[in-house]
Order: structure tokens, then C-alpha cells, then sequence
């Protein structure tokens, strides 16, 4: 089966989804599971193929109009247990 | 000898093999499989040229013939450029793990417990670092130290002059920020109490939503670059001078224009391809080493981890900015040896969270007042700093420069001075 694809998304795709990208691939090894994880910027995420985009919340509205797959939002992208909760979330939906 | 020299000059004297080395050695370090390894690797290579490219097109295929038109009607201070991120790749790297090696000593045995985390100013500020040195006339070890010291000092004075006003913003002090905001944010912090309200909130104002779009920064610059290409077209007119020569177009001036003001979207847009494919693997091998060798450490973050905090500050702050510093720009016209292109990414980047800041500690008037200074003074800062990197990367500190590049790469150059 084709791992899931979850790019992190923030303004420069160099910075705060970075720090996003490490704190979901902490998720995935401390649950055991396995997923692509990728990083990209507002501007150009749409054309990143991917299976969801975790973005912040003010960087969702620029792209929720357009979006054809999932878009999860972080409130706070330094908030573990909330990146934890929404990944295994997500995760636990696509396994079905 | 000749393995030896083989080794230190090709190996070595490649920046995108030396930071490939880095990247491989992180990926071991992180107990990745030999497949993931190799593709590491090798994609820190290729993001390596795919940023030095980006880089490129910004200052060979977009601001050049601004840049051009400048220094036909003002003589004189055209400068060799020399291309630091192709030339210098591996001095660069040096640098970012010597100083990122002092930060976490220090982060270890001191209270100052910060660790400078933001991946793409792990690159940028050695990359500035060794700018001024080279421009200076340094050489060898004396340029890497320099710049090594410099590169570490800012990753540990920055992030812990931060500290106070993230928590101001947050209430929390679980992370700080790593990133050139630092002299405009503190500068904000410093203005917005003695002249404003921190009980007048720009966050209760209901702001229009078509305002959005100026968020997408590459086509605000875009939008701004085309817009000096049309006033240096009537300068140079003005001037009896023929733009078809200085631009130096065959055919309309409307293709060259268009192009030239697309492809520094374009050139954005590859440099961020680049940026993010070289630190993709060299970051999490950072994070890794840094939880294991500090317990307790506060990761220096990105400024954009603040944008949520105050979204409003930051468009009131952007607007604002660029009206002064676009002001600014005109006033000092011809005072320094560069021309100044609007300064989008800074307006938005380092002063929107310098905008945050006044936000929480002054309110909407702190918040103008602050930001409508910080456009002076990054245009300020570019105009100076030209006597120090007109010979490497003004054209660059163009698009980026305005804070701390500017400030500290300023700093620097006085004393690679002395010491040369």
C-alpha cells in the first residue's frame, strides 16, 4: 500500500513548516507508523502532489477555496500534543 | 600529495559536495535507511545549484537592468560582484558548524539556553558573514574565523534579545525567535510603550479581506519591480539617455519590462526550491544533536510562528512600512553608492514581526508609529551597507538586506577593516 503524502505548509516553505515536518515525523516514530512527509510554501503547495496539507490557520483561508485534497489546520505549530492529535487523526481516516 | 590536494580542492573546494557531506553524516546520524541516505544526499547537491540559480535569475535576469540604469547615470559605483553562494559554498559551511557547534556549547553550559533552529538563516547569515569578510579583502582562516565568530555571537545574542518580547506576544517562553527581525522587532519594542496603547489593539479592527493578496509577497515584488522599471524608463528618458541602450532590449520595451518583473517571481520561487532542499536534511540532523547534547534548550524558531499571533499588526505594519520606506528611498536619492529597490520581503518578513511586537506592547498607534520608522531605517541600513557589499552581494541585500543582514554584515566589515 502507497504510504500516505502530508506536505507542511508555511509562508517560505523553509522555516515553520520545517519545524512542523519534524514534529509529525516525531508523531509517526513514536506511534510506530509510517508516512511521506514533505514541505512546500503558500505560493506553490497546490502543485506539490500530496495526500493533505497541514497548514496555519491564517494561511488556510489563501488556499481552502482551491484545495482538491484535505487541508488540516495547526493552530499552534509548537504545540505537540495538538500536532499528535490531528496527524493520528488524519492518519487513522486514510487507513480506512 | 596529490590524493591530498585532490581532496581539499575538488572535494573540499565544492560547496555542494561539502554540505552533501554534511547532510549524509546527519541522515547516519538520524539512523536513516541506506536508500533515504543516498536520496539525502544527493538532492542536498542538487538544492545547493537550484538556490545559487534562484539567486541568479533574481540579480542576472530581473534587477539587472535597474541596477544597470543606476550606475549609467551614477558612474563609478559599480562593484566586480563576486559570487559568494557558487564561490565561497564551502567556507559557508564551515561556518554554519562551527557556529551552530559554539551555540549549543554555549546553550549547554550557560543560561542562555537558546538553539538557533531557523534552517534557511543557518545558510543566509554565514552567507552574509563571509560576504563582508571577502569584501573586505580577507582570506583563508582569518575570513572563516571572523565570520564563524560573528555567524555565533548573532545566533546566541539574537534569539536571547528576542526572548522578552516573544513572551510579551505569547505569554509563553517555551520557544524564541531566530531570525534577522531582531534590530527592527527590538526597535519596535522599544518605541511602541513610550508612544502608544497596548489597550488599543490593531487585532479588534475588522480590516477588508481584498486586502489578502498582498500577502503573496513574490507578486507583490513582482508588482513593485515592474513599477521602478517604469519610473527608471523616464529617469533614463529624462536624462537624454537611450533605455533601449542601458536596459539593452532589441525589440519593445514591453517584453523586456514584463519579463524582467516576472522572473523575479520566478527567481524567488526557484531560490525557496533550493533553500529547502538544501536544509531539509542538514535541520533535523541539527534538532537531533541539539536535544541530545541540551537538555532544557528553547529552540529559535522562524519569525512566521509568530504571523498567527497578530495578523492585522501584520498587514497595518506592511502597509505602512512600505510607504515610508518607498518615501525614504526617494528623499535619499543619490546619497549612496546604490540604487534602493522597494524592500517587499522586508516590509513584510522582519518588520511584520517587528509589527507583532509594537502591537503587543503599544497598540495601533505604537504599531504605525514603530513601523513607519522601521521603513526608515532598513532603507537606511541599505544605503550604508552598500559600502561594504558593493563588491559582493549589494545585489542582493537589494531584495533581502534592511535588518540584521544589514546591521551586523555592517559590523563586521568595519572590523574585517582593521584587521585586513
Amino acid at each position: 500500500m502507497a504510504l500516505p503524502k502530508i506536505q507542511c505548509v508555511c509562508g517560505f516553505g523553509c522555516g515553520s513548516s520545517l519545524m512542523l515536518r519534524m514534529a509529525i515525523d516525531d508523531v509517526l516514530k513514536k506511534n510506530g507508523l509510517e508516512a511521506d512527509t514533505l514541505v512546500g510554501d503558500v505560493g506553490t503547495c497546490l502543485s506539490n502532489p500530496c495526500d493533505v496539507i497541514f497548514i496555519s490557520r491564517d494561511l488556510a483561508e489563501r488556499i481552502a477555496d482551491r484545495a482538491e485534497m484535505p487541508v488540516v489546520i495547526i493552530e499552534n505549530f509548537m504545540d505537540n500534543a495538538e500536532i499528535e492529535e490531528k496527524v493520528l487523526a488524519y492518519l487513522n481516516e486514510f487507513n480506512k | 600529495m596529490a590524493i591530498l590536494n585532490f581532496i581539499i580542492n575538488e572535494i573540499f573546494g565544492q560547496g555542494a559536495i561539502f554540505l552533501a557531506l554534511v547532510a549524509m553524516i546527519g541522515l547516519i546520524l538520524q539512523k536513516k535507511s541506506v536508500s533515504e541516505v543516498i536520496r539525502g544526499t544527493l538532492m542536498t547537491a542538487v538544492g545547493f545549484f537550484v538556490l545559487n540559480t534562484g539567486t541568479g535569475l533574481i540579480t542576472g535576469n530581473s534587477i539587472d537592468g535597474i541596477i544597470n540604469a543606476f550606475n549609467t547615470l551614477m558612474p563609478g559605483n559599480a562593484g566586480a560582484n563576486i559570487d559568494i553562494g557558487g564561490q565561497y559554498g564551502t567556507q559557508i559551511g564551515i561556518v554554519m558548524i562551527v557556529a551552530f557547534a559554539i551555540n549549543l556549547l554555549v546553550a549547554r553550559f550557560t543560561p542562555w539556553k537558546t538553539v538557533f533552529l531557523t534552517g534557511h538563516m543557518l545558510y543566509w547569515f554565514p552567507y552574509v558573514f563571509i560576504a563582508a569578510g571577502v569584501d573586505a579583502g580577507l582570506t583563508g582562516g582569518k575570513l572563516i574565523g571572523l565570520a564563524a565568530v560573528f555567524t555565533a555571537l548573532y545566533m546566541i545574542v539574537a534569539p536571547n534579545l528576542m526572548r522578552p518580547l516573544v513572551k510579551d506576544v505569547t505569554g509563553k517562553e517555551d520557544f524564541s525567535i531566530g531570525h534577522p527581525t531582531t534590530t527592527l522587532s527590538v526597535l519596535a519594542g522599544l518605541i511602541a510603550p513610550i508612544v502608544g496603547d497596548k489597550s488599543k489593539s490593531c487585532e479588534d479592527l475588522k480590516l477588508p479581506k481584498s486586502l489578502g493578496f498582498l500577502r503573496e509577497v513574490s507578486i507583490t515584488g513582482s508588482l513593485a519591480i515592474s513599477l521602478v522599471y517604469i519610473v527608471m524608463y523616464f529617469v533614463l528618458q529624462a536624462n537624454g539617455l537611450s533605455p533601449a541602450e542601458v536596459f539593452g532590449y532589441g525589440g519593445s520595451f514591453f517584453s523586456y519590462w514584463f519579463i524582467h518583473s516576472v522572473y523575479f517571481g520566478v527567481g524567488v520561487t526557484v531560490m525557496l526550491q533550493g533553500v529547502r532542499m538544501l536544509i531539509a536534511e542538514i535541520v533535523p540532523a541539527f534538532k537531533g544533536i541539539a536535544e541530545k547534547v541540551v537538555p532544557g534548550a528553547i529552540p529559535a524558531l522562524d519569525c512566521p510562528v509568530l504571523f498567527g499571533y497578530g495578523p492585522n499588526s501584520l498587514l497595518i505594519g506592511f502597509i505602512v512600512a512600505v510607504i515610508t520606506s518607498t518615501i525614504t528611498i526617494l528623499l535619499t536619492r543619490g546619497m549612496f553608492p546604490t540604487v534602493i529597490l522597494p524592500l517587499i520581503f522586508t516590509c513584510f518578513f522582519e518588520n511584520g514581526c517587528a509589527a507583532i511586537v509594537a502591537n503587543a506592547k503599544g497598540g495601533i498607534r505604537g504599531t504605525i508609529i514603530a513601523c513607519a520608522i522601521n521603513g526608515v531605517v532598513m532603507v537606511l541600513l541599505v544605503g550604508f551597507g552598500a559600502y561594504f557589499f558593493n563588491n559582493t552581494i549589494q545585489p542582493w541585500m537589494l531584495v533581502y538586506g534592511g535588518q540584521d543582514f544589514s546591521l551586523f554584515g555592517i559590523i563586521e566589515g568595519l572590523i574585517a577593516r582593521l584587521l585586513h
